[in-house]
This record gives structure tokens, C-alpha cells and sequence, in this order.
């Protein structure tokens, strides 16, 4: 109830400032802007009350996390020798994955936005398949297969490339 | 308008604004703001997390017409009130409040196999059907003598194949799917054959 009470306040504040601040648009849903609006004040409550949740430092973890696992899944079919070597040493294991996240940072920056938010959705957020294809809009759960095998496809390929060709002489 | 115009090139270097976030979720934007739209949400997961939010929310809004009729702090009310049951932290709750018994289920649909069956050109991924109160779903793949070669959980109805799992072309392999429907229930699907073709020779 203290939350209800609060949104409700802040709303109705200086003549009701941040409702009047909805511009219409016939692509805007009045409805949805507020629930938007209302989330935000929601955690702003949240907040002052149990104070911010220390997931900052836990969303890079995430991310770096799930980096990785995109990395263990694109390379899974890639020959770790045909990646550049620096030399017979121990650590090249090292240099090679720090190659291969370098490689794979440029090879994700080639692709649609679309393509990459649906890895962002799908590595990093681990949303279900049937609410990644509501949020990018595709028809079924079985287009965001097809396109997510296409883009890990499309990545594979570049890596390899990039891998094979600067070995050879 | 409402969302402020991005022009071409431009890169969206701060959080989405509501109107922003409201016209990605229902599709209001040009084909160009969408794309700098999603360019923003593949970097920010604050962004993707306020999308996720508030299409599960605007999801679950009723439809009743009579709601717009009682005016934006009704809408309000109802918003506030479905976020507080998400959002707020539930620091206690008294064990006598806890139901011990969980709704008794009386049939459950069990997993349907789609891919990987019979001979497929090569195996990138195990799709299943979603199954109605399954929290997780457990993978099992056999070779032809019954011993299990792989085997992983996921919460997905898809999970990829790694090269680990040592499946060799030409060779036949069933798989199935146990969804946990509950405490200690599960429910499994059909046992699905396949086969992934062997390249062809030059």
C-alpha cells in the first residue's frame, strides 16, 4: 500500500507534472506509457526503502559469463589449431582466447541490430524462446530458431575465416 | 511525436525514455528507429529488463473497456498494483501461510518431440513443445545400445548439441524429454530416433 500511495503521490505532483509529460501518439498507448512510468516509480520506491540492489558488478559477470558461453558454443565445431598461434608455449591457450574474443567482438559487430539483440536476449538474459519472438516481433518460436541458427551460422563462418586465413602464409 | 526522432547514423547513448520503450513493445517505430532502438537494447540490459517488465505486464492488464473509462490514476492503480506483487521483496512469510499440497494435477500433456527426428543433415540443436507447469526439462540422449550418451537440463524448450556429446554421423540415436511438472512429477515424452546423414564423399 506505502508503494501504491507513493506512485499516486508523485503522479499527482506540481498539477500532475509527469502525466502531462505523455505526448499523443497514436504509436503510444497511453495505457502502456504508464505502465512504464509506474515501474520506474515502483523501483524508485523500492529503492529508497531496501536500497539499490548491488547487481552491477553481477550483470558484468553476466555478461562476461555469457560472452563465454557464446564463445564455447561458436568454436565448438572450430579446430582450436587452425586459430593464429603465437609459438609452442602454454600460453597459448590464453592468447587464443583472447584472440577469439577480440575476433568475436568485431564478427557481432557486423551483424543487425536485430541479430544482436537476439543474442543479447538469448546468451545474456536467457529470455524463453516464445518471449524473444514476441519482443523481436517474429512470427512463431520456430523463425527465431531458424534465425538464431542462421546467425550462429553466419558467426562460425566468419571466425573461421578470420582464423584460417591469417595462418595462412 | 511522442518518441523523439533519431536520426540516421545516430547512436542511442543514454537509457530509452518511456515513450521509447512503449513504441518498441507495440511496434509503433519506422523500421530505422526500431534498428537504433535494438542497437541500444543489445548493449543496455537495463533497457531489456524494463522490456521484458513491462511486456509481461502490459500483457497481463485487463481488457475490460470500463478501466480507460476510470481515468489515468485507475490505470494507475492497476499497474502499481501488478508491479508491488512483482517487485516489492517478501522478507517473511509465516510457514502457517504455506500450502504444503499443490494443486492436484490431473493430466499433463507430455512433451512433443520436433527436431532432431529420423535423418537430419546435421544436428545443431533438441526442440521440444513447452508443457503446461514444467519448471525444467531434462534431455537424454541414447546410442543403439541404450547407454546414454548426453544428457543436460535447461529451462528452454531448445538446447544445443555440443560437439562433446561425441554423436557421430550415420550412426542411429533416440533421445528424449522429462519435463518436471512438480514436486517430484514428471512427465516424459515419446522416444524420438535419428540419424545425422554422413557427408558426402568428393
Amino acid at each position: 500500500m506505502d508503494a501504491y500511495a507513493f506512485v499516486i503521490e508523485v503522479l499527482r505532483a506540481d498539477d500532475c507534472r509527469r502525466l502531462r509529460a505523455y505526448v499523443p501518439d497514436p504509436s503510444v498507448r497511453f495505457t502502456s506509457w504508464l505502465v512504464v512510468v509506474t515501474r520506474r516509480l515502483v523501483l524508485d520506491f523500492v529503492r529508497q526503502r531496501y536500497g539499490r540492489s548491488r547487481s552491477a558488478n553481477l550483470n558484468f559477470q553476466e555478461q562476461h559469463l555469457a560472452r563465454r558461453r557464446l564463445e564455447d558454443l561458436l568454436t565448438d565445431e572450430i579446430d582450436p589449431d587452425d586459430l593464429p598461434s603465437s609459438g609452442g608455449t602454454d600460453a597459448d591457450a590464453v592468447l587464443r582466447r583472447r584472440e577469439l574474443t577480440r575476433a568475436l567482438a568485431r564478427a557481432l559487430d557486423e551483424l543487425s541490430s536485430t541479430d544482436r539483440l537476439l543474442l543479447a536476449l538469448r546468451f545474456e538474459d536467457e529470455r524463453p524462446i516464445r518471449e524473444i519472438a514476441k519482443t523481436l516481433g517474429l512470427p512463431s518460436v520456430f523463425h527465431v530458431y531458424r534465425r538464431l541458427t542462421a546467425v550462429l551460422s553466419t558467426l562460425r563462418d566468419v571466425l573461421r575465416r578470420r582464423g584460417i586465413d591469417a595462418a595462412q602464409p | 511525436m511522442a518518441m523523439a526522432p533519431v536520426g540516421a547514423g545516430l547512436v542511442i547513448d543514454r537509457h530509452l525514455d518511456p515513450s521509447e520503450i512503449v513504441s518498441y513493445i507495440e511496434y509503433g517505430a519506422t523500421a530505422d528507429q526500431r534498428a537504433r532502438l535494438e542497437s541500444h537494447l543489445a548493449r543496455c540490459a537495463d533497457c531489456r529488463a524494463e522490456i521484458r517488465d513491462a511486456e509481461r505486464i502490459i500483457a497481463s492488464l485487463p481488457l475490460n473497456r470500463s478501466w480507460h473509462r476510470r481515468g489515468a490514476l485507475g490505470a494507475a492503480a492497476v499497474a502499481a498494483a501488478l508491479l508491488l506483487v512483482a517487485v516489492l521483496p517478501r522478507p517473511g512469510r509465516e510457514r502457517s501461510s504455506l500450502q504444503h499440497r499443490e494443486a492436484a494435477v490431473a493430466a499433463t500433456i507430455a512433451p512433443v518431440i520436433l527436431a532432431p527426428v529420423h535423418l537430419v543433415d546435421s544436428l545443431s540443436a533438441f526442440i521440444w513443445r513447452s508443457v503446461p507447469n514444467a519448471s525444467r526439462y531434462e534431455v537424454r540422449v541414447f546410442d543403439a545400445t541404450g547407454s546414454v550418451v548426453w544428457h543436460e537440463e535447461t529451462a528452454d524448450t531448445l538446447i544445443y548439441a555440443p560437439v562433446v556429446a561425441g554423436i557421430q554421423a550415420g550412426r542411429p540415436y533416440y533421445w528424449r524429454v522429462q519435463a518436471n511438472v512438480g514436486y517430484d512429477r514428471h512427465v516424459t515424452s515419446e522416444l524420438a530416433e535419428f540419424t545425422v546423414q554422413p557427408l558426402a564423399r568428393p
